[in-house]
């Protein structure tokens, strides 16, 4: 009778227990490890008739009034564990659904050999993605990766073929950290033909300090495949709660393209400075605010869009001539994300908003300075569901007449991102 | 006559008998955890319907000012890590594939744990103890931040007197507001000499109706090279795993 009583008084202890049991052998290490997540995305586009991009985008077709977007993305990730080396995987496949039509599209973005022979030093070898600079929206000394989009600058990006040697000190002082990083980048036909259409063997470094509580990177890529280029970036916090950040990068002889009076595209090689400057502060009330001012030395002047978006806006029944010139300079970087000279980013985000707990909210502004232009982007984004993410955000663009974001294809985005992680 | 008068004076007015409260500070730290070591922590926010969210950490700290967490599970935030050296903090996202500066008031995963929680260096790195003094059973420690990097400004700390591990720990902001409430409990022999509380439950007024608790397994005294806690390696830390 004891027995039972001392049992049934242990119950809710026993019950206690389980709820909060820890299994620390299921998170060793592996040989093997995997996951990645599925996404549903699916966009409402609210053209606007009256725009050049309009004009240059959808002349010949049905002039829509809005367009749908469905996409569904499968993102897998994986390594396998040798002795102190792994075989590391990344591949990504998109089915895209638009007015244009139906696209299925597979990438490997990752696929590298990587060997640690110690804590000091990392070798790499294969498809890799590196990613330099302190900037959020935009990184100028990202000298060897692929364009991120400043509206989406958290999406995974395929790498390059690369190998790649990271050597690490530490010291007692004032200089704590001092790492050599270098990185050999071929291109051919075959290989990297994306980076450039020109053959060579690209040689990239870094030298990262941490000297005196601040972040500082000296970099530079090997005039090749692409014009040569240095850099020089850093990040610090002034207070525990305030960071200032920055990059700058000279290119020389870099290619630009400009349209001439005479309506032609021509083109020229010229020395530019890219540069940023940028906050991170998070106030008493928890809303962390990132500012980013940014000057594309490589970016057409607000004449020149303009003289774009007039070409952009012709019928192509009248002057095919200059129709034609206006989709060459399309291909040129026309209408590339953040074409022009100088922005500004402005984000304003918060966790646990309103009080409930896993729910962010962010509000996102990019203004073009040059022409006042400007889109505004509000965003809740709610994660407490296990293992998902769903995001919901409007973007609205606005702008005057040959106006960056005022001559857009379209006025309004609304869009809802669903990812189940696993 | 009168040497012996000022003997018992000094004895009786100075502070020799009164507690050395960082001496005291130093002492509950070592009984937490080793100088460095590694360990292995659940977190779990609870949230007012019984909902629960748990997370894993895998934790690695060398000497008075060098610590990383590596996120194990869920799937939704693995692979991020945190390093954190002295005042200096950053976040490592895979996506994002690079380090970036953080703040240690900032909540990593929502929730009532926030940075500093998750990258805690020991309290008496941290804090200064001000005032000892005894309340039942136990001890009672007024401890004032070293600087303003700290999260909260001050702790107000319950040390059980035998076994001189804390019970209870309330976390003030510089304007007085109780922010948190840290209780202790479940001390388990995690082996190495290494006797302490494997549970660590949290509320705050700021988040009322909310609850996080936080397991310690696998603690265990280990060191490592200083490289460990270098940006370059944050995206390696799991490999440190046995």
């Amino acid at each position: 009778m004891k027995k039972w009583l001392g049992f049934l008084l242990l119950l809710p202890a026993l019950a206690y227990a389980e709820e909060f049991s820890f299994d620390v052998s299921s998170y060793e290490k592996k040989r093997y490890e995997w996951g990645g997540y599925l996404e549903g995305f699916t966009e409402y586009n609210q053209l606007a008739s009256d725009t050049a991009l309009y004009n240059l985008n959808f002349s010949g077709n049905d002039n829509p009034d809005a367009i749908k977007r469905f996409l569904a993305t499968a993102e897998l990730e994986g390594l396998y564990r040798f002795d102190s080396t792994s075989l590391n995987f990344k591949g990504h496949a998109t089915f895209s659904d638009d007015y244009f039509g139906r696209e299925y599209q597979t990438d490997i973005y990752e696929l590298y050999y990587a060997a640690n022979p110690s804590d000091q030093l990392n070798l790499e070898i294969g498809k890799r993605v590196i990613k330099w600079g302190k900037g959020y929206a935009w990184n100028p000394v990202g000298f060897i990766e692929r364009a991120k989009d400043p509206n989406d600058p958290d999406l995974s990006r395929e790498g390059f073929i690369i190998a790649d040697a990271d050597y690490i000190r530490s010291f007692a002082g004032q200089l704590k950290t001092l790492s050599i990083k270098s990185v050999i980048l071929p291109v051919s036909d075959d290989i990297n033909s994306d980076f450039s259409s020109e053959s060579d063997i690209n040689f990239a470094g870094k030298i990262y300090l941490l000297y005196r509580n601040t972040d500082i990177d000296f970099l530079f890529l090997s005039d090749g495949s692409r014009s040569g280029r240095l850099g020089l970036d850093f990040s610090r916090n002034i207070t525990p709660n305030f960071e200032l950040h920055g990059e700058i990068a000279y290119i020389n002889q870099q290619t630009l393209f400009r349209i001439s009076d005479l309506n032609q595209l021509e083109s020229s090689e010229e020395n530019i400075i890219q540069s940023l400057v940028g906050v991170r502060y998070l106030t008493e009330t928890e809303i962390t605010w990132v500012v980013e001012y940014y000057h594309n030395g490589a970016g057409q002047k607000q004449s020149q869009l303009s003289r774009f978006y007039t070409l952009a806006s012709v019928d192509p029944a009248d002057i095919p001539a200059l129709f034609e010139l206006a989709n060459k300079a399309r291909s040129a970087g026309y209408t590339a994300p953040n074409a022009g000279r100088d922005y500004l980013y402005l984000r304003a985000s918060k966790r646990d908003s309103f009080n409930i707990v896993y729910l962010a909210t962010a509000l996102t502004s990019i203004i073009n300075i040059n022409d006042q232009s400007f889109s505004l982007a509000p965003e809740l984004v709610y994660t407490g569901f296990t293992n998902t993410e769903s995001r919901l955000r409007m973007i609205w663009l606005y702008g005057d007449k040959n106006s960056e974001f005022g001559e857009k294809q379209n006025e309004l985005k609304l869009e809802f991102r669903f990812r189940l992680f696993f | 006559m009168v040497k012996y008068l000022l003997l018992l004076s000094i004895l009786l007015f100075s502070d020799v008998w009164a507690v050395d409260g960082n001496a005291l500070l130093f002492d509950i730290d070592r009984r937490l955890q080793p100088e460095s070591y590694e360990m292995y922590r659940k977190l779990i926010n609870i949230e007012p319907d019984g909902d629960r969210k748990e997370f894993v950490l895998y934790t690695v700290k060398k000497g008075k000012n060098d610590v990383v967490a590596l996120f194990l599970d869920p799937p939704s935030e693995k692979g991020r890590s945190s390093l954190r050296q002295g005042e200096n903090m950053w976040l490592y996202i895979p996506n994002v594939g690079k380090p970036i500066r953080i703040t240690s008031l900032q909540s990593v995963v929502g929730g009532v744990f926030n940075n500093s929680d998750l990258l805690r260096l020991d309290y008496s790195t941290e804090y200064d103890a001000e005032k000892v003094s005894e309340e039942n059973d136990q001890l009672v420690l007024d401890l004032k931040a070293k600087n303003r990097s700290v999260s909260y400004d001050r702790l107000k700390m319950w040390v059980n007197k035998k076994t001189q591990v804390p019970a209870k720990i309330e976390a003030y902001a510089a304007s007085g507001m109780l922010i948190k409430t840290l209780y202790y409990s479940k001390t388990k022999d995690f082996g190495n000499g290494i006797v302490r509380p494997a549970m660590l439950e949290t509320d705050s007024p700021l988040y009322k109706g909310y609850k996080s608790v936080m397991l310690f397994d696998g603690i265990k005294p280990r060191d490592f090279n200083d490289e460990v806690f270098t940006l370059n390696y944050m995206p390696r830390v799991g490999e440190l795993r046995k």
